[in-house]
């Protein structure tokens, strides 16, 4: 596993309000792999070198050209972009869950190694991009880029034939309300079984509201998880125990 | 996430559960510290529980069909994750279980999944729906006991960048040489914890069981007094041959390198100019006596346990 430069809170906050507003084109010119104030954890394995942050910065940026960068980009292409971006950030970064649950982490990707995408991706010809999108929020779950990993490590299933179809297949609502809830997102086995019954459920009853429905039921979870130990139960105590749930959602919201 | 303070069902009292915990070999009790923890590692955690059945079952008025679960789950709090390492079913049917249950539960966890703090928890929840039982409101899975254990990753005792690795895959760097510190004295403004680097050569066993402090002996005590003797001379002579920082000490930021130096200087020589210092090192004779106080000052050898 690699250490990645962290960008320190002081030192990412100001960067950030610097280029919140700037045009795309001028970021890429001052993106960076390095900065001479970036520290790194102390110890837990090798320092992520020039080479490797290039190569993620080059893959990136390559994604989003497929999805239009650096021009404006459409919804469907800013999701398109979210999904592969996602995949590849999971599967390129050589990074474990104590890395990437700090903040500073993921600054230094926002601010210094590719702004240019941040501001592209969350475009406002009006105004500034959101700070929070550059630098790391509590888990980094709002930089555009830790919010990427975090999707991917929470609802990546290996042992599926398309390890990625809980990605593939939710909204962008429903992966930051499953994403953003630590009671829910924590317990990645729960957080997946929730998602995968709420799937099958809505292919299962088409005519339902998708958005109502997923409301609904995740209020329920949320209401039994401090009284449910969730993480004792097997696979199929956890299916059994989230289909009572959906058909008691499906009941109260018909 | 939301706290419970009324819970919708019969709950045991928490005498009904005990829970010995073992963090890394050293009994723990409520709360523990592991120093110098290194998320390279793993915990090795251990729990012997011993579980009243018969009070559970009184007390919460279970029926024979009913059955309880028994589970060691741990919880970052930093990396926010969760696990239910190992879990074990109890029946609760009249001469089918004893009045004690007496069990070992044991984990390693690994370190890249932990950050901050960690809580283990010995759980007791039910597996069934309890039909039988006179409260209504009991789920499969609801918890009726828990108790907990707090591991604080977060040493107060400052760590250092260390990284092991191979010095014969390292053209720069001799193949037998122990260990080396990576760092340019020429630019001190650059942040500490970014700008050096102490580098341990992972084919030399000595200096690598040393440093991981796997067995505290005095040769390991001598070797790991000794590199940190390294680190101070190296920064020490290294900062007081640097223009920049003879010019101006004071002018450094938190966390840089010229900071820690300037810090270093005030421990170990707090009544001396630091011009002065410098031309004591630019004098090879002086230089010598020098290096001779610091290694009294940073008490080299004078314990090694």
């Amino acid at each position: 596993m690699y250490l990645y430069p962290k960008l320190p809170n002081y030192v990412a906050q100001s960067t950030a309000e610097e280029i919140a507003g700037l045009d795309v084109v001028k970021l890429i010119n001052s993106s960076n792999t390095e900065h001479p104030k970036a520290i790194y954890t102390t110890s837990g394995g090798n320092r992520a070198d020039n080479l490797h942050m290039k190569d993620i910065q080059e893959k990136i940026r390559k994604c989003g050209q497929k999805w239009n960068y650096p021009t404006i980009a459409d919804s469907k292409s800013l999701k398109g972009f979210d999904l592969d971006s996602s995949k590849i950030l999971l599967e390129n970064l050589k990074m474990m869950p104590f890395e990437a649950c700090q903040g500073d982490t993921w600054a230094f990707f926002g601010c210094i190694l590719l702004p240019d995408l941040v501001r592209w991706r969350f475009f406002d010809k009006d105004k500034p991009t959101t700070l929070e999108r550059f630098t790391g929020s509590k888990w980094g779950l709002r930089n555009t880029f830790g919010r990427l990993w975090w999707r991917a490590y929470i609802l990546t299933d290996s042992r599926k034939s398309d390890p990625f179809f809980l990605l593939n297949n939710l909204g962008e609502d429903e992966l930051v309300q499953i994403t953003e809830r630590p009671s829910i997102a924590g317990n990645t086995k729960l957080a997946k079984s929730f998602c995968n019954s709420f799937l099958q459920i809505l292919s299962e009853n088409p005519s339902l509201d998708r958005s109502i429905l997923f409301r609904d039921s995740i209020k329920r979870l949320r209401r039994d998880i401090p009284i449910i130990a969730f993480e004792s139960m097997n696979e199929e105590e956890l299916e059994t125990f989230l289909e009572n749930l959906f058909t008691e959602s499906i009941e109260n919201i018909k | 996430m939301t706290s419970i303070d009324i819970y919708p069902f019969l709950r045991p009292s928490e005498d009904a559960l005990i829970v010995k915990w073992t963090v890394n070999g050293v009994e723990s009790i409520e709360s523990s510290e592991i120093p110098h923890w290194d998320p390279a590692t793993s915990i090795k955690i251990q729990a012997n529980v011993s579980i009243n059945l018969q009070k559970i079952k009184d007390q919460c008025k279970f029926s024979d069909d009913d059955i309880i679960r028994i589970s060691f789950k741990w919880l970052s709090l930093g990396t926010n994750l969760l696990k239910c390492s190992e879990s074990v079913d109890t029946p609760l049917e009249t001469g089918l279980f004893e009045d004690t249950l007496e069990r070992g539960f044991s984990t390693e966890i690994d370190g890249g999944l932990i950050f901050d703090h960690v809580k283990c928890s010995i759980i007791i929840s039910v597996v069934n729906n309890c039909k039988n039982s006179i409260h209504p409101f009991i789920k499969k899975g609801a918890i009726l006991l828990a108790k907990d254990l707090e591991i604080n990753l977060d040493s107060e005792e400052s760590r250092f960048p260390v990284e092991q690795i191979d010095f014969n895959n390292n053209f720069h760097l001799p193949a037998d040489a122990g260990w080396f510190l990576d760092w340019n004295p020429d630019d001190l403004t650059i942040m500490a914890l970014g700008g050096i680097r102490l580098y341990i050569n992972s084919h030399h066993q000595n200096i690598v069981k040393a440093v991981t402090m796997r067995e505290k002996t005095p040769v390991n005590s001598a070797i790991t007094q000794m590199i940190k003797f390294d680190i101070a001379r190296s920064l020490f002579f290294g900062a007081l041959q640097n223009e920049k920082f003879l010019e101006d000490p004071d002018d450094y930021e938190e966390g840089s390198i010229g900071k820690h130096v300037v810090r270093l200087i005030d421990i170990t020589f707090p009544n001396e100019d630091i011009n002065g210092l410098s031309n004591q090192v630019k004098d090879s004779k002086k230089r010598q006596n020098l290096e001779c106080k610091l290694q009294e000052k940073l008490k080299l050898f004078q314990e090694l346990i």
